[in-house]
């Protein structure tokens, strides 16, 4: 029990001194403006071919249009390429900060266990993310109340970007975790974030086993089946093993900070 | 442990780093990447042995202590993650909360799979690898079946594949393969798969043999507009066995056929060649006869008992050009097709024609005659053919069949005259088109002809419909909104919502300063 008071205590922190600073306010915004302007250009656009098939007369036209491909799974996408560009602004400060502050020798000393400052760190950022993520539900329900896509395959692709919102999140707890500098931890995290973004434009040229493994390690290619509104348990197991992996590597920066 | 020292430390793992890096680019052999791992080996080795006495003390410290443990656990958790992985990976799981299923297969195509008992390659051979859609599809049929896999082929890359496989275009294909055995899926569909995979469980490659020797279409052709290598390169694909065939020769048609085409023959046909032809449809064989305008009486006699005839015509029908409004012209398009199990898939689709003639036909016992493809009501077929040609000039009267006239037909059944011919065996089928340019390389690749063909090929053989599923789409859109209804989404989404977000934040700056 300790241990889960010792995490939400660091997480309430962390969320706190993130909304203390004018700059989160920045980052939601500069958020909801361009998943916000993504969504209503797409949107727009599907009514203006929707209105124009209509005005033919063609229903094999109007059979063609399609709310889910042309709006939602186009929105989706748009919006990972926004989180690129974010996450690295909300996670760059986490351990970075606090390194150049000095107040990470407080938090060493002290008898929280390193697992738990990352996790507390961690969670907070999901936090905040799931927030991020909720300001973008209103657009979908829109879609919902006036149109008839797919529930499933929404809800689909929103574990999809939670899943790999965690990884990107554990991504850039580490690159704070190793620095001081919190341009360095951004830009690293962001360099790190499309990288593995983009892995599977590698993977075009590559052949036999070195294709498959590009192709499987590619964070677009694992989303992709979300989006589409197929759960495949590989997928959740790929983010899953990411986010593991970054938390124990970000650990293990604390703790050779500790040793020392 | 001085500060050159620890700057060829340093150095030695920039340059490892580097050269790993390299190495996934250019090639761990490559100078490029060979130099950088030398300098870091290098730099490494000065470092390690300058300064032994401090490394001896620095790895005997708790730090490094802490280090060992921490590399070690890594990589135990490393081993661990890849390793529940790669079991999920063999042991493949997943929903589908599509509102249209689209991504579950019927249970035709499971209950096929089911009855596997060999494993089935797939191998999808699509242009830069990236297979996309197909992809999805193939895997629904993986996860299915521990008997099923696949894996996507860059035709461009892995030429022996494409070799082995006897592939030629750049159309999308799918090769299943089991054991020595392999048919080809042009049709991506989840149907077509499925049946190729009924075809693979069970047999061999339906053979059509196409008659010589008369003017026909060459099917090694395909320099010229008038060849017909595209058609026969496309059956292929189809997993037919394209043959030609020399009936004067052979002099008879092959108990293996299973179809007979005479494509655009312009001589005529012997009698004997017409005695062999008649016999193999007596006795249940299948035959696909297209022919044009001035060339009809060349072929016609292999229609006789069955009531059919090609007319010395030619469709006229009214074309529109840009710029130039309707105008007549002799390339009848076809968008009307009858209930026929090879105009089924047709509906919608369009077939373009050159050079028509139109068929008609009378009822006789035992044979049973649909039209397959009608011209516009516009479109009529000309009899006055000297008029058309020498004075180009056309014009409807009471000799001409006015539209819609049917320019194709299907035929099953034979009459055989007399009463002392041998029983007959099996039922004939026939497809008659009173053209032959639609498969010519020329047209045959324009709007929905080789479609016609396939489907007419699959009919005759006797490949269509042991597998019928209907292909998923999802549910219309019904999304309607009004213009304010946008414009309030806007100022909400893009405008408002955000602008609130700033001025909070400006008020969060404004108190702690």
């Amino acid at each position: 029990m300790n241990a889960v008071r010792n995490v939400h205590a660091i997480a309430w922190r962390e969320i706190r001194s993130f909304f203390v600073s004018p700059i989160a306010y920045v980052i939601l915004s500069g958020f909801g403006i361009l998943t916000g302007w993504f969504f209503f250009n797409l949107l727009g656009r599907y009514l203006q071919m929707s209105t124009m098939y209509r005005q033919f007369g063609n229903p094999q036209m109007m059979a063609q249009l399609n709310v889910q491909s042309m709006v939602i799974q186009p929105t989706m996408f748009n919006i990972t390429i926004v989180l690129i560009l974010m996450f690295p602004a909300v996670t760059m400060r986490l351990l970075a900060e606090e390194r150049r502050q000095g107040t990470d020798e407080l938090l060493l000393t002290s008898p929280i266990s390193t697992g738990q400052i990352v996790l507390g760190k961690f969670f907070a950022v999901m936090t905040v993310y799931v927030g991020m993520l909720l300001m973008t539900t209103p657009f979908f329900g829109v879609l919902l109340w006036k149109g008839n896509p797919g529930l499933g395959e929404i809800l689909s692709a929103y574990l999809g970007l939670f899943l790999m919102g965690g990884a990107f999140a554990a991504i850039g707890t580490f690159t704070s975790a190793v620095t001081r500098n919190q341009v360095v931890a951004a830009v690293s995290c962001f360099v790190v974030l499309l990288m593995v973004y983009v892995i599977d434009w590698m993977s075009a040229s590559a052949t036999g086993v070195t294709q498959d493994i590009l192709q499987y390690v590619s964070f677009i290619r694992r989303y992709q089946d979300f989006v589409k509104g197929i759960i495949d348990v590989k997928n959740i197991v790929y983010f899953v093993s990411c986010m593991v992996f970054g938390l124990y590597l970000s650990k293990a920066s604390l703790d050779f900070l500790r040793s020392k | 442990m001085s500060q050159i020292t620890r700057l060829f430390g340093i150095l030695g793992a920039v340059f490892v780093l580097l050269g790993l890096a390299s190495s996934f680019f250019v090639g761990v052999d490559h100078v490029y990447s060979m130099v950088h791992w030398s300098v870091g080996a290098v730099c490494i080795l000065v470092f390690l042995g300058t300064n032994i006495a401090q490394l001896r003390t620095m790895f005997a410290g708790r730090a490094t202590r802490q280090f060992t443990y921490t590399l070690v656990f890594g990589l135990a958790l490393l081993i661990t993650l890849v390793a529940a992985n790669v079991m999920v990976v063999k042991n493949p799981r997943s929903f589908d909360v599509t509102q249209d299923a689209l991504y579950t297969l019927s249970d035709q195509s499971q209950q096929v799979l089911g009855r596997l008992e060999v494993p089935v390659h797939a191998w999808l051979f699509v242009p830069g690898g990236q297979g996309g859609p197909l992809e999805d599809l193939l895997r629904q049929y993986d996860y299915a079946s521990d008997l099923f896999h696949f894996a996507t082929v860059d035709p461009e890359i892995d030429l022996d594949k494409v070799r082995r496989f006897e592939l030629s275009g750049d159309e999308p294909v799918v090769v299943l393969e089991a054991g020595s055995k392999f048919v080809k899926a042009i049709h991506m569909s989840e149907e077509a798969i499925t049946a190729r995979l009924v075809e693979l469980e069970g047999g061999r490659k339906k053979i059509v043999y196409f008659l010589t020797e008369h003017g026909e279409m060459d099917l090694e052709d395909d320099k010229t507009t008038i060849g017909a290598k595209l058609l026969a390169n496309q059956l292929r694909n189809e997993n037919f066995e394209v043959i030609p065939l020399n009936l004067i020769r052979t002099g008879q048609v092959p108990d293996n056929a299973d179809a007979v085409v005479i494509l655009g023959a312009e001589q005529q046909l012997l009698p004997q060649e017409v005695t062999q032809l008649q016999r193999y449809l007596k006795f249940g064989g299948n035959l696909l006869l297209a022919s044009d305008p001035g060339f009809t009486h060349k072929v016609d006699r292999v229609l006789e008992y069955l009531g059919v005839t090609l007319n010395e015509s030619v469709i006229v029908d009214q074309q529109m050009r840009m710029f130039a409004g309707p105008q007549l012209g002799l390339q009848p398009l076809v968008s009307t097709y009858g209930e026929h199990p090879i105009a089924e898939p047709m509906q919608g689709a369009r077939t373009t024609y050159q050079m028509a003639c139109h068929i008609t036909h009378e009822a006789v016992e035992g044979v049973s005659v649909t039209e397959l493809a009608f011209t516009s009501e516009s479109a009529w077929a000309e009899t006055d053919m000297q008029r058309l040609f020498e004075e180009q000039q056309v014009g409807l009267d009471d000799a001409d069949a006015q539209g819609p006239v049917p320019l194709a037909v299907a035929i099953e059944g034979y009459a055989a005259p007399g009463t002392t011919e041998p029983p007959l065996v099996g039922t004939a089928k026939l497809a008659v088109f009173c053209d032959s340019d639609f498969l010519s390389n020329q047209w045959v690749g324009q709007m929905a002809n080789m479609d016609l063909a396939v489907n007419t090929l699959n009919w005759l053989t006797g490949k269509e419909q042991e597998i019928s599923i209907r292909p998923k789409s999802r549910t219309v859109s019904n999304l309607v909104m009004t213009a304010d209804e946008m414009t309030n989404i806007f100022f909400l989404t893009v405008l408002i919502f955000p602008e609130t977000l700033l001025l909070l934040g400006l008020f969060v700056w404004w108190r702690r300063r």
